[in-house]
């Protein structure tokens, strides 16, 4: 199956689930992506990591034009960062404990297939 | 199978770190995975610069009828409700929606609750707050308005507005500061408006120098203190004009004057209270253009982001009122209804007195009052602090009130009207002034109000004008309450209360004008005693008098332009006397271009204007040099200092006074002498604070902050280029201002301007968390859209509906 398909499918997962849930369900459904495609999967780490990270700009882009990125502006300056800055660590963070999550999933079904055909 | 553990591992620790509370650089970081979160953080307060009208429906059981509220162009809400109670319950329901955080915030820092959310940090303040018995006085508040249960349920109908709203919120509904912070609103209540008035009583009841006036006169004597520190100003322009009658016979006070110990030298407790001032005035139709009233209010409070005030339009059956109110207590405090309009000043006069307390012994358990040995009343004080273990303090109250903690303080105590329960529920004070159609409405509302002190100006479509003095205040001896007192006679308290009828007042002067701006309440004819020294203003209610009498035909322009002035009658005093006294001497070259600018000066306070910085370093150091023996002492005990109109009278009439002569210095100095070792000490100080006169750009060095409320960088704003003085009707300084400017016109119908620095919403993704700032900068105003129906509305940018199940 094509990666992109995957990505999708993980993101579409992650923003039904992240409404009512906490603010990491996310790495749920990448991490069950990775698991049922783990044989597929070349690039599992990659997979989870650009989804997240698309996931978030989805979300976070059109509030932020939308807002005319005065409070992104606002919260940076907080934090004493530039606004890019705060940007890609809205956006980051979470790609990585994706990509961690599909590389978990990946590795445990990897695993797990293996262990069945011994 | 090992790889997998360790991605799980640390999948996991990841999350968990992002859940942590996080100390960075001594500052504690929120849980950034919840507020960076797109769907859960910070990301949803970003509200659309140009978003859709959104209708809401909200089915409540408590209503008595059915509400709407209109937010126009500006986020001013309109409500259009049945009765008073849903009026009241709407309003708590739409200012929690736009200033919850506000509101619990500020009720923290009365209450001393601050550091349970926030930490360590704010723990002294808190302290200070349990120590000066603020909750104690919101418990008697409360106490006191239960006995009136007409007016206890309308407070009761806006708490229980606020606590819908509350109810309404998930976590991730919650404005912003909360997910910083991490911690949720709590409950809103009766007690919690009653601390919303302390906070007020704070900033405009709590301004007092008995210690600073007992320093002084223990270091110099009775002698030199009525010589340079006179307590009323032969100049002065009171609020109520000279000539007023008083029609009460007055209660008789005995003279005796109570002593405090000559031998006082103590260190300072707290930071000088603050000195917060206002104007507002009205002019009869005589001296307008089209024959209306025009009345005009600009209270002068701390800048923040938001503003203290919260624009709204109240309407029910009863009322149509419009104006500013305070986020968290119902009504509207200043503005206009359909007949009359209102403004508020502070009165200024001291309602805050130290009673020196007799221990019985060290264990300070209980004191000597009238030879009786009486027991210290304790109340303990528990405050609890994030992330350390909860204090408790033990708070000593005697029958005067709280004593000191802290310092060499602890034998003083507290005597503060803002403590006692009221005879009212204050809330009715305002409640039927936002309804009151005429003069005779005005006053009996006003009969109910308690504190802070506050000058009310009135004028309405019939034609009236008036002011009133309104607020209870104490009945003092002469000099009573300048001084400590001994606290361990029952006879030095107050005699008694002054009561309503007797407060000053003046309803349609011959002069056609009413105006205040904190001078002293009336002139010497008064047949009560009452100080505030140094805290009446001495130039902005002489300028604002002068001013109104010269103007006729004035329009609402006109009054503009008077609420944006920055003429400084201290400069325009005090210049003059200064360049008189060099005029003789040879001016050495780096001075020239200094004295030029001086002598130019127009005494405007404008961002281009070089001369007000110079003035200011220049008036700065002639004080200094003048009252050297002041500053010496003050560096160990404070003292209060002669005023800056006395200072300039006796540089003026009497050059030689003995205290112009300069400690340390062989020579015998006049005024001339240390006016011009100012003058001549000016170029070395303007280098040092590097302000370059060849700049051709670099005028006022002015800059104006709105804070915010809780602190957050960025979440404030610094002005520059900003007009206005402490000493001018604009009296803009660098954390005070006009909070709020409001002209009304009381003609065939009520028209009026108004503006203030800031933004009805509080939520600082908004586009109205601080969309009138440069408006209320460059001296403009906005139409108030005072309709009569929710039809007449032009631009509606949401909607809210409150129907009953």
């Amino acid at each position: 199956m094509k990666s992109w398909i995957l990505a999708a499918i993980i993101i579409v997962g992650a923003s039904w689930l992240m409404l009512p849930w906490v603010w990491w369900i996310f790495a749920l459904p990448a991490l069950a992506v990775g698991f049922a495609f783990a044989a597929k999967l070349r690039y599992p780490f990659l997979l989870g990591l650009c989804a997240v990270a698309v996931l978030h700009l989805m979300l976070v882009l059109p509030q932020s034009y939308a807002n005319d990125h005065m409070l992104l502006d606002r919260v940076s300056q907080m934090f004493d960062i530039p606004g890019w800055g705060l940007l890609a660590i809205t956006v980051i963070v979470p790609a990585l404990l994706g990509g961690l999550a599909s590389w978990s999933g990946a590795s445990l079904g990897k695993a797990i297939r293996k262990e069945k055909v011994k | 199978m090992k790889k997998t553990a360790v991605g799980i591992i640390l999948l996991c620790l990841g999350i968990a770190l992002m859940s942590k509370n996080l100390e960075v650089g001594g500052n504690t970081l929120p849980p950034l995975g919840q507020f960076l979160s797109p769907v859960h953080g910070f990301w949803t307060s970003a509200e659309a610069v140009d978003g859709k009208k959104e209708i809401t429906t909200l089915t409540t059981k408590q209503l008595e009828g059915e509400v709407k509220v209109l937010f126009d162009e500006r986020l001013v809400p309109h409500i259009f409700a049945e009765t008073d109670s849903d009026l009241y319950y709407a309003q708590g329901y739409v200012t929690a929606m736009h200033r919850l955080f506000q509101m619990d915030m500020a009720t923290r820092s009365a209450e001393g609750t601050l550091s349970e959310v926030i930490g360590s940090r704010t723990l002294e303040l808190d302290r200070e707050r349990r120590n000066q018995g603020i909750g104690w006085a919101a418990e008697n508040a409360v106490r006191g308005w239960k006995k009136h249960p007409e007016y206890f349920a309308l407070v009761e109908a806006y708490c229980q507005g606020v606590n819908d709203y509350i109810a309404t919120l998930s976590p991730r509904d919650y404005p912003l500061e909360y997910k910083f912070l991490d911690f949720a609103p709590s409950a809103w209540s009766p007690y919690r408006s009653a601390l919303f008035s302390k906070v007020m009583a704070i900033d405009l009841a709590m301004a007092e120098s008995d210690l600073e006036n007992s320093n002084a006169r223990a270091a110099f004597g009775k002698a030199v203190m009525d010589d340079l520190m006179p307590e009323s100003n032969p100049y002065q322009s009171p609020v109520i004009p000279s000539g007023t009658s008083w029609d009460f016979d007055p209660i008789k006070v005995d003279s005796q004057e109570v002593a405090a110990s000559e031998a006082f030298r103590r260190g300072r407790f707290r930071p000088s209270p603050a000195n917060l001032g206002s104007n507002n005035w009205a002019v009869g139709g005589e001296k307008t253009a089209d024959g209306s009233v025009i009345l005009c209010s600009d209270p002068h409070l701390y800048l923040t982001l938001p503003s203290i005030w919260f624009e709204i339009h109240l309407q029910s059956k009863e009322q149509n009122c419009y104006g500013v109110s305070l986020p968290g207590i119902p009504s509207v405090i200043i503005g206009f209804n359909e007949d009359i309009a209102w403004g508020q000043t502070n009165v200024g006069q001291d309602v805050l007195d130290w009673y020196q307390v007799e221990w019985v012994d060290a264990s300070r358990q209980s004191y000597r009052l009238d030879g009786e040995i009486e027991p210290v009343q304790m109340r303990i004080e528990e405050i609890s602090v994030r992330g350390q273990e909860a204090i408790r303090d033990t708070i000593r109250y005697t029958s005067w009130g709280p004593v000191m903690e802290k310092g060499d303080w602890k034998d003083l105590a507290m005597r503060w009207l803002v403590h006692d329960e009221p005879q009212v529920c204050e809330i009715s004070a305002l409640a039927k002034l936002n309804k009151a159609s005429n003069f005779e409405e005005y006053r009996e509302a006003l009969s109910h109000y308690v504190a802070p002190a506050q000058n009310f100006v009135f004028g309405s479509r019939e034609g009236d004008i008036a002011m009133t003095v309104a607020g209870t205040l104490p009945l003092r001896r002469p000099g009573q309450g300048r001084l400590v007192q001994d606290g361990s006679f029952s006879a030095n308290a107050w005699p008694g209360l002054i009561p309503y009828e007797h407060n000053p007042y003046v309803k349609n002067p011959p002069r056609q004008f009413v105006a205040s701006a904190n001078q002293h309440s009336t002139d010497d004819s008064y047949p009560y005693y009452y100080n505030a020294f140094p805290y009446f203003d001495d130039y902005r209610g002489r300028y604002l008098n002068q001013a109104l009498e010269q103007k006729s035909d004035i329009t609402v322009e006109d009054m503009a332009q008077l609420q944006f002035d920055s003429y400084s009658l201290l400069a325009a005093e005090g210049l003059p006397v200064y360049l008189e006294a060099i005029a003789a001497k040879s001016i050495p070259d780096s001075l020239r271009t200094i004295i030029e600018i001086l002598r130019a000066w127009d005494y405007r306070y404008t961002p281009e204007a070089k001369a007000p910085y110079i003035f200011e370093q220049l008036h700065r150091r002639i004080r200094w040099n003048a009252w050297d023996e002041f500053y010496e002492v003050n560096d160990s005990f404070p003292v209060s200092f002669p005023e800056s109109w006395k200072t300039i009278e006796l540089l003026k009439k009497e050059p030689g006074h003995a205290f112009f002569d300069r400690q340390g210095t062989p020579e015998v100095e006049g005024a001339t002498d240390i006016i011009w070792q100012a003058f001549t000490a000016l170029p070395s100080i303007l280098r040092r604070s590097q302000y370059d006169l060849e700049v051709s750009d670099k005028g006022s060095t002015l800059k104006t902050s709105l804070t915010h409320i809780g602190r957050f960088p960025g979440f404030g704003r610094e002005m520059t280029d900003v007009t206005g003085n402490r000493s001018a009707l604009n009296a803009t300084s660098n954390v005070t201002g006009p909070s709020w400017r409001m002209i009304v016109t009381l003609g065939e119908t009520v028209r009026a301007q108004v503006v203030y620095p800031g933004g009805q919403s509080g939520n600082p993704g908004s586009p109205y968390y601080e969309n009138m700032v440069e408006a209320w900068r460059t001296g403009k105003y906005y139409s108030a859209n005072f309709v009569g129906d929710p039809s007449e509305l032009q631009e509606v940018v949401a909607e809210l509906n409150f129907v009953k199940p």
